[in-house]
């Protein structure tokens, strides 16, 4: 039944609305010692039936008259007299920005309220600011109701709590459903706690269950347990805590993670290898413009076999013909490129810098099985896969590898979804694609080519959005960064990052101070679409205790298979 | 509150408007009435107009002046002048509120005291009732333009403050400092006279 | 309405000339009464005998007669008593006017009386006296004078000094008034009335006098800027003498005020001249007058530059002459007081207390119209022409 909602807030006043607007923030004179409040805190402005949700954004000394502030009152008059001029002439302002507002209605106890509510069966909703508290509207720090108002409840399923409010520690959550309907950004320098950050949102995820992920693990953080480099202390893996829904890949053959062995290992074919994604690799491997000619001619020669084909091929191979004259020889580059109408230099050119390729272990001609169907396979049965990259840490192997298995996931999404738009049968799992360094992915240059940048632009069309993890969102193609949903930032000192993280979100220029003084491994700002305003929080913490919490809504693990695929959301219908 | 056998009278009215009004005393009579003090003057019709001394002046004349020149005066003529002749001493008085009824109000009161009704001075119990009401009668004070606001707040607090203490009630001190600092806090020339003025009650 | 200052200057001259002449002459009167003085001095005895013969032979007698001090005697200021009581008073009064609608009379005499070296202020004291209808109203229905009216105020004066003065006063004990003490006769004192009454007012204060010799009070009279010829006529009389003339031949000729006489003798501020009796006899006055002595006394505080009072006083005092350099001590002290215009402080205070002002007289005659039936009063009447005076 509805439950109706306590908008009493019984916290003291702080202070009163003296001026402002809109644009250019609520001014609020401070009536209780400025120590007392800080910059970001949620406070809420009452004004006739209307409740207002705010920011603070700065707080600034003021007085009377500058000659209360610029002299040491104590020095020329009694304490006592200099105690009271104190408080009587020097005060301080705050700027609030106002986020939300939510008509509450008459009062409660008054006759008018049962036909107010009455009119409106549907809970107040909060809705974007669109006037302004009255002056000397009473503003208060917000109190966990109100939290709770905005930000949802802790349900253990998709309001996933995230932390909690500096100034009293309220929980704030995060709807992981709205999370995951557009591409999201966490941000923060290297030793911000950018990654305990991430490993905590991405077990909030996998505890929710909303949608598979699939995490390119390129520093090994994600899925192996290890221990913290700072504290010495043992940092849970995702697999070692969601054991059943995780699974854990190594990328070529022999690689593990320590003690644990992975689920299974990916060898990637030579067949699976595309022109776009050699294309990808241009910077990387110093490719030529004549490259993309190149390759176009390889496909139409050798169809998917191209790869393979082009590295039999022999370079500078010299055969004598029947005249006894050099010829080049029949399987050499020379013969296919004249055949092909492809500039022979080019040709051997290309040839020569894509052996580098073909030297990586994981890229084979026949792998042992196919991988890259199985990684697919699990995610579609609503698994998480975790890609460990094992040794294979360089930045061609990151680039190479992320690229061709994300196309190859998003072209089989793409399919579903038409599939499913036209007999509306089975609907695409969500699927959360997460990636760091994400700078070396989606820079300016890049991103046209990249497959993570069409994610970005296309939003969820086909079901499919990122989760980028990067220091440098500066780096980042600003259209793409734009385009992000939520952003959950750490500290920052770069200005160009600050903006960036900043881009694409009106009015936000207030927040340009919180994100430079956010305290390090502790604090985040969070904003952005998905979340209903901006918040400055204190992180939660990715401890023993944070697990305990996550898993003491859990059901013990099933016995059967069967059991399994219910867990997993799947009825009776096939697997893998 | 008309004629306490406690007052002690200590003038009568000359002239008067609805501001303030002045009276005038032998100067024998000067001993007990001092700058600041509260004063009161009874109406017929059994109200009170209270007031702050704000001035005392003593006028010479023909013969004083003749005096003043000489080279020696006896101290019996010296007397003489002061306690048979004359001379008129006028205290000057700022009005700054009445009591009707038992009631204080600390504003004008509707008319003026009349020509040579007694002028008598506040004892404690007065002070303490007047001054219990509020501190709206400040006002009166600060609106003051040609004349020492300063002193005549020290000088006026001083007596309040000793009669509002010995009542147990030290808080009203706090609360007026703090009611002057409100009130004059947009005009910071005069409130850092007045506090230091004030400061040297501490 | 505003003078005819135009005929004014036209006559300006002409009476400067006059004053100038006349001013001449007296220069020479005076060298002439100088001269004499010296040779007066030089010749007591017959000094002396003019004057026995003057006042064997003479009926109308004005003049001054030398006691046992040299006639040119000039004594310094002697060092005046650590206390002392001095009392002065003073008379004004109202005068019955036919004009004003009510017709009455009023003495008012202010008493003043210190007690020097007690450092007490003095005390005061005001008496007012309205006349009898019987003292304003004469036989024939005609009002009392001005003149009578003073006589009775000086009769009122000495009535309260001598009620002033109380046993434990600090001695010496001196009473201060304005003017002579004799009573002074006046020309328009005329009638059975007037001198009538100038008999009774003489008895009276020649008693006044006698009990107050008896408690040794000392009576003085101030006169500031002294007319007086008392000593030009001593002179007169002194030549007719020597020139063998009758003794009231040279009355008119050397008529000057004493003061151009002894201005140049007295030249130490705080000098006194030689104690004189003033004789002075006319029909009209009685012989039972108390004797009165005077001397001259320099009260300016600048050398050479004489400012001469005239002291009278009872005559026996001058046969103590400790007292009359107490007497003259303490008056100079106490016109010292006010000493840019020297006048004894106390008499000034005196005077002040007494003076009526119009507007208070008006307030009598108001307050006594109150009492009177309202019927009478409405008969009475301001004369008009006062009325009309009155407007501003």
């Amino acid at each position: 039944m509805e439950q109706r909602i306590d908008f009493s807030n019984n916290n003291p006043p702080i202070g009163f609305v003296t001026g402002g607007g809109l644009e250019a923030n609520l001014q609020v004179k401070l009536t209780v010692p400025a120590q007392t409040v800080q910059e970001g805190a949620f406070v809420v402005m009452d004004s006739g039936s209307l409740r207002f949700y705010g920011l603070v954004t700065d707080l600034q000394l003021a007085a009377v008259d500058p000659n209360y502030a610029s002299q040491l009152n104590s020095e020329r008059f009694s304490p006592r007299l200099a105690q009271y001029l104190n408080q009587n002439t020097l005060y301080t302002n705050l700027a609030v920005m106002p986020a939300l507002m939510l008509d509450r209605g008459p009062d409660p106890t008054s006759p008018e309220y049962a036909q107010w509510a009455q009119a409106r069966p549907e809970k107040p909703k909060p809705i974007s600011v669109k006037t302004v508290p009255n002056h000397h509207a009473p503003v208060k720090l917000a109190d966990s109701m109100d939290i709770a108002q905005i930000f949802g409840t802790e349900d253990g399923k998709t309001i996933f709590r995230v932390g909690e409010t500096r100034e009293q520690g309220h929980a704030v959550c995060l709807d992981l459903e709205k999370f995951v309907q557009r591409s999201a950004g966490i941000f923060g320098t290297t030793g911000s706690g950018k990654s305990f950050l991430a490993r905590m949102i991405l077990a909030g995820l996998i505890h929710a269950n909303n949608a598979s992920t699939l995490i390119f693990d390129m520093h090994n953080e994600y899925g192996p347990s290890s221990t913290s480099s700072d504290t010495g202390k043992p940092v849970s893996g995702l697999k070692d805590q969601f054991t059943a829904r995780v699974t854990l890949v190594g990328l070529g053959a022999g690689t593990s993670f320590g003690s644990r062995n992975a689920d299974f290992n990916l060898e990637i074919a030579y067949k699976d290898l595309t022109p776009e994604d050699i294309l990808q690799l241009s910077q990387t491997l110093n490719l030529k413009e004549t490259t993309a000619t190149t390759l176009d001619a390889l496909q139409n020669s050798f169809g998917d076999e191209w790869f393979t084909a082009f590295m039999e091929m022999r370079g500078k191979a010299t055969e004598e013909d029947e005249d006894g004259k050099r010829r080049p020889a029949a399987d050499s580059v020379e013969a296919w490129a004249n055949e092909a109408g492809v500039h022979v230099g080019a040709a051997e050119g290309l040839r020569s810098k894509l052996s580098r390729l073909k030297n990586r272990p994981y890229l084979v001609d026949s792998p042992a099985s196919n991988g890259l169907e199985k990684v697919i396979n699990h995610l579609q049965e609503g698994r998480h896969v975790v890609l460990s990259f094992g040794g294979f840490d360089s930045e061609l192997d990151y680039l190479l590898v992320t690229n061709l298995i994300t196309r190859k996931i998003r072209d089989t999404w793409e399919a579903a979804t038409n599939q499913y738009h036209k007999d509306k049968k089975k609907e695409p799992r969500p699927l959360v694609v997460v990636v760091e360094e994400a700078h070396k992915l989606l820079n300016r240059e890049m991103a046209s080519q990249t497959i993570f940048s069409t994610i970005a632009r296309e939003m969820r069309k086909y079901y499919v959005t990122l989760l980028i993890i990067d220091q440098r969102p500066s780096q980042i193609y600003d259209e793409v960064m734009s385009q992000l949903g939520t952003r959950i930032s750490g500290a920052l000192g770069d200005e160009d990052d600050i903006n960036a993280v900043l881009s694409g979100l009106a009015g936000r220029n207030a927040l340009r101070g919180m994100l430079a003084k956010l305290q390090p491994k502790e604090e985040v700002l969070m904003l952005g679409w998905g979340v209903p305003m901006p918040i400055p929080i204190r992180s939660r913490r990715y401890d023993e205790k944070f697990w305990q919490e996550i898993h003491k809504d859990e059901k013990p693990l099933p016995e059967t298979t069967a059991g399994f695929n219910k867990l997993l959301g799947f009825g009776d219908d096939d697997t893998d | 509150m008309s004629d306490s056998s406690r007052s002690i009278p200590i003038g009568k009215l000359l002239r008067a408007d609805n501001s303030q009004f002045v009276a005038g005393c032998r100067v024998r009579e000067l001993e007990t009435p001092s700058f600041g003090s509260l004063v009161r003057a009874s109406l017929e019709d059994q109200t009170d107009v209270y007031g702050l001394i704000t001035n005392i002046s003593i006028s010479d004349d023909g013969l004083v002046r003749q005096l003043v020149s000489g080279v020696s005066i006896p101290g019996e003529y010296t007397a003489d002048n002061r306690h048979n002749r004359n001379l008129p001493v006028e205290i000057q008085v700022l009005t700054v509120g009445f009591g009707s009824n038992g009631r204080i109000h600390h504003q004008l009161p509707p008319r003026p005291p009349l020509s040579l009704d007694q002028l008598f001075l506040c004892d404690s119990e007065e002070v303490a009732h007047f001054t219990s009401h509020g501190y709206s009668y400040l006002r009166h004070i600060l609106r003051l333009e040609d004349q020492p606001v300063e002193e005549l707040l020290t000088a006026h607090l001083s007596q309040a403050r000793r009669v509002q203490d010995s009542l147990g009630n030290p808080d009203w001190y706090e609360m007026v400092c703090q009611r002057l600092i409100v009130l004059l806090r947009d005009d910071y020339p005069r409130l850092t006279r007045v506090l230091d003025a004030l400061s040297e009650l501490e | 309405m505003p003078v005819n200052y135009a005929q004014l200057e036209r006559s300006q001259g002409q009476f400067a000339a006059d004053y100038a002449a006349w001013q001449a002459e007296q220069a020479a009167q005076a060298g002439i009464l100088k001269s004499l003085l010296d040779g007066a001095a030089a010749n007591p005895e017959l000094l002396r005998q003019a004057i026995e013969d003057a006042e064997q032979q003479l009926t109308n007698l004005y003049l001054a007669k030398p006691t046992n001090e040299p006639i040119l005697t000039h004594k310094p200021l002697p060092r005046a008593p650590q206390s002392y009581t001095l009392i002065a008073a003073d008379g004004s009064q109202v005068v019955p006017s036919r004009h004003r609608a009510l017709q009455f009379g009023v003495i008012n005499v202010g008493l003043i009386k210190a007690h020097i070296g007690s450092g007490a202020p003095p005390e005061i004291s005001v008496e007012t006296e309205l006349l009898t209808l019987n003292q304003i109203m004469g036989d024939e229905g005609t009002l009392i004078g001005e003149d009578e009216v003073a006589l009775l105020r000086d009769l009122a004066e000495r009535k309260l000094l001598r009620q002033a003065v109380a046993p434990e006063d600090r001695e010496p004990v001196i009473t201060l008034t304005d003017g002579p003490l004799g009573v002074f006769f006046r020309p328009s004192s005329q009638g059975d009335r007037g001198h009538e009454m100038q008999q009774k007012v003489q008895r009276e204060m020649s008693e006044i006098d006698e009990e107050l010799r008896q408690r040794g009070v000392v009576t003085a009279g101030y006169i500031d800027k002294p007319g007086s010829a008392l000593l030009s006529h001593m002179l007169a009389v002194f030549q007719c003498k020597q020139q063998g003339l009758p003794l009231d031949a040279n009355d008119r000729k050397l008529s000057l005020s004493d003061r151009f006489i002894l201005q140049d003798i007295l030249l130490v501020p705080g000098e006194r001249s030689a104690i004189f009796e003033a004789i002075t006899r006319n029909p009209r006055k009685p012989a039972n007058s108390t004797p009165v002595g005077f001397f001259y006394l320099n009260v300016s505080s600048e050398a050479n530059d004489p400012c001469l009072i005239r002291l009278e006083f009872p005559l026996w005092v001058s046969e103590n002459p400790a007292l009359v350099d107490i007497l003259h001590a303490v008056i100079y002290t106490e016109a010292q007081v006010l000493d840019s215009h020297p006048y004894p402080y106390l008499l000034h205070r005196a005077h002040e207390l007494a003076v009526v002002k119009r507007i208070e007289a008006d307030e009598i005659e108001v307050m006594l119209q109150s009492q009177i039936d309202p019927e009478t009063r409405a008969r009475q009447q301001r004369s008009n022409k006062d009325y009309l005076k009155g407007l501003s």
